[in-house]
């Protein structure tokens, strides 16, 4: 009778750790599957280039300027509307009106082609404009004229820089 | 006194103390090895990354480049332009750009074509730059002419002045060996990087070898970067022209990053090895248990005799647990030479096969948790024969035996 209570014991305290190490091993498994792959990306709402986001659309596209000032140069990407993605188009050129203080001006942001990305005049999503009066233009009203994206017109997108035409 | 008692009660069951002494090693030594083996392994694979902060390649996968370009592992996905080297190198952010052909071998061992920015101040760590060791010299370009890495010199028994045919490939076919001979010129200074495992030859003497495409003669396997220092935006503005404005090349950037994804992925395996070290060291307690259990009942009379002569509960009660600390103690000892053991075979394995320092004996958090862990299992299972200890009756203990 006296030896059962230890023998007893020492069963509860093999089967008492055995499943304290496979409930400590789930909740370390569980916890890192939670941060690796459950957890939701994070949307992300920052341009690449952290540039002004011009919204095409209800966030169908997006074209993101982004101005070098010691060059005079505005570069615009097209992007789909998570800002994600760079979104590849035929476009000869994007037409951009542009209301500065020295009164409107027509910028024709011309395809660009890149051996590091693969891009081709037909088929790039940067186009660029340089002007010398861009140097100087870091707050300006802008419209977007009659953009054909993926067979979607956007005949006139409004936007103020660097702010953008985001709603919220 | 005490200290004597709890000899006596170790040494009269030999058997069983020696079975609970290993059952504790073993658990102390799979405890401490799991988790160290998995932190310290991670962090020599980064180490590793020679200096380097990204790796361009052919489009595909970044852990393939990495792997490929700095670790000398797996083959290249692709093959990428001279322009593309030429177009990355003017970048103003990239320091070093130092391009690589990989795809002949000699007997297993891989033969890497680079151009001889290598030799020129180039750091693997900081303060350390590769070297070519005294009475060598680096390869001259457009030269048939290696510098061989020191575990491929050691493994082939090669020294100065040794020639050798290279074979096409990356895994060795005797059928396949290029007709050219290259002669060996330097032993590259140990690095304890897998540059150690390869044979350096110039760029050119593995683009132009025989059987290769001449169209491809200017291709290349990967160009290894590495960022001027305080250009921290460097990787995600080239992280973004390449991989997601571009569909040609793939940059593959942050190193860490890609490797602590390799090393994800084999969580599952890590998780099994805990719970298996969980286990053991839950057979080890009650095994020290089950052999202190016994070692009190044996002794039951000699308990009661010290009773009868005025030692106190308290002394018996330190007697048992001293028994069963006095096991996980040796235990313990015994598993920091077991993980020693195991260290030191990962440690060959990861140096021969990768080229990857392992550090065994850096600091991590389990070298104290670890063995706390087994001697409080120990003293624990001595809880239960302590407490019958102290309850003892001195007329029950003294009691005839038949």
């Amino acid at each position: 009778m006296r030896l059962k209570a230890p023998i007893v014991l020492l069963c509860v305290l093999v089967l008492t750790g055995g499943a304290w190490a496979l409930i400590r091993s789930r909740i370390s498994a569980t916890a890192l599957a939670g941060s690796a792959k459950d957890q939701p990306k994070p949307h992300q709402a920052v341009p690449p280039h952290h540039g002004t986001p011009v919204e095409l659309g209800d966030e169908q596209f997006t074209i993101e300027l982004v101005r070098e000032p010691a060059s005079g140069t505005l570069r615009a990407y097209v992007l789909d509307g998570e800002m994600e993605g760079f979104v590849r188009i035929a476009a000869r050129q994007l037409n951009l009106e542009v209301e500065t203080q020295g009164g409107r001006k027509l910028l024709a942001l011309k395809p660009v082609a890149d051996l590091a990305t693969g891009e081709t005049v037909g088929d790039t999503s940067l186009f660029e404009a340089r002007a010398d009066w861009l140097k100087a233009a870091d707050r300006f009203k802008g419209v977007f004229r009659n953009l054909r994206i993926h067979d979607q017109d956007f005949p006139a997108v409004a936007f103020g820089f660097p702010e953008g035409n985001a709603k919220d | 006194m005490l200290f004597l008692l709890i000899r006596r009660g170790l040494r009269q069951h030999l058997v069983s103390t020696a079975v609970a002494v290993l059952l504790v090693a073993l658990g102390m030594g799979l405890v401490v090895s799991v988790w160290v083996v998995r932190a310290e392994a991670e962090q020599s694979f980064t180490r590793s990354a020679s200096g380097f902060d990204a790796v361009l390649g052919a489009r595909g996968s970044k852990l393939q480049l990495v792997l490929n370009g700095l670790f000398h592992q797996e083959a290249s996905p692709g093959n990428i332009t001279a322009e593309d080297y030429l177009q990355v190198k003017a970048l103003p952010m990239v320091d070093r750009a130092i391009p690589i052909v990989v795809g002949d071998n000699f007997r297993g061992v891989r033969l890497v074509g680079v151009s001889d920015d290598f030799f020129q101040n180039l750091e693997y760590a900081p303060d350390h730059v590769y070297t070519v060791e005294p009475g060598g010299r680096p390869f001259q370009v457009e030269q048939k002419e290696a510098v061989v890495g020191s575990l491929a010199a050691h493994q082939l028994g090669w020294s100065i002045g040794t020639t050798f045919h290279p074979f096409h490939g990356l895994d060795y076919n005797p059928d396949a060996q290029h007709s050219e001979i290259f002669t060996v010129v330097g032993l590259l200074a140990p690095t304890n990087t897998p540059a150690d495992r390869v044979i350096w030859v110039p760029l050119e003497g593995v683009q132009k070898l025989g059987g290769h495409d001449p169209a491809a003669f200017t291709d290349l396997s990967a160009v290894l970067i590495r960022f001027k220092p305080g250009a921290k935006a460097a990787g995600l503005m080239l992280d973004t022209r390449y991989n997601r404005q571009g569909k040609r090349l793939t940059l593959a950037w942050p190193v860490a990053s890609i490797l602590g994804d390799l090393f994800a992925k084999f969580s599952w395996f890590e998780q099994a090895l805990q719970a298996l070290a969980y286990m053991v060291a839950v057979v080890a307690g009650a095994s020290v248990f089950s052999s202190v259990y016994s070692s009190m009942s044996a002794r039951k009379r000699d308990l009661a005799i010290l009773r009868a002569l005025g030692a106190h509960r308290g002394f018996l009660i330190a007697a048992v647990l001293g028994e069963s600390a006095g096991i996980g103690l040796l235990g313990c000892a015994l598993g920091f030479g077991l993980y020693a053991v195991i260290a030191a075979t990962v440690q060959e394995i990861l140096r021969t096969r990768i080229g990857v320092l392992f550090e065994p004996w850096a600091w991590n958090p389990v070298m104290v948790w670890g063995p706390l862990l087994m001697l409080g299992l120990s003293v624990g299972a001595g809880v239960l024969p302590a407490w019958r200890a102290y309850r003892l009756s001195v007329a029950e203990g003294l009691s005839p035996l038949s």
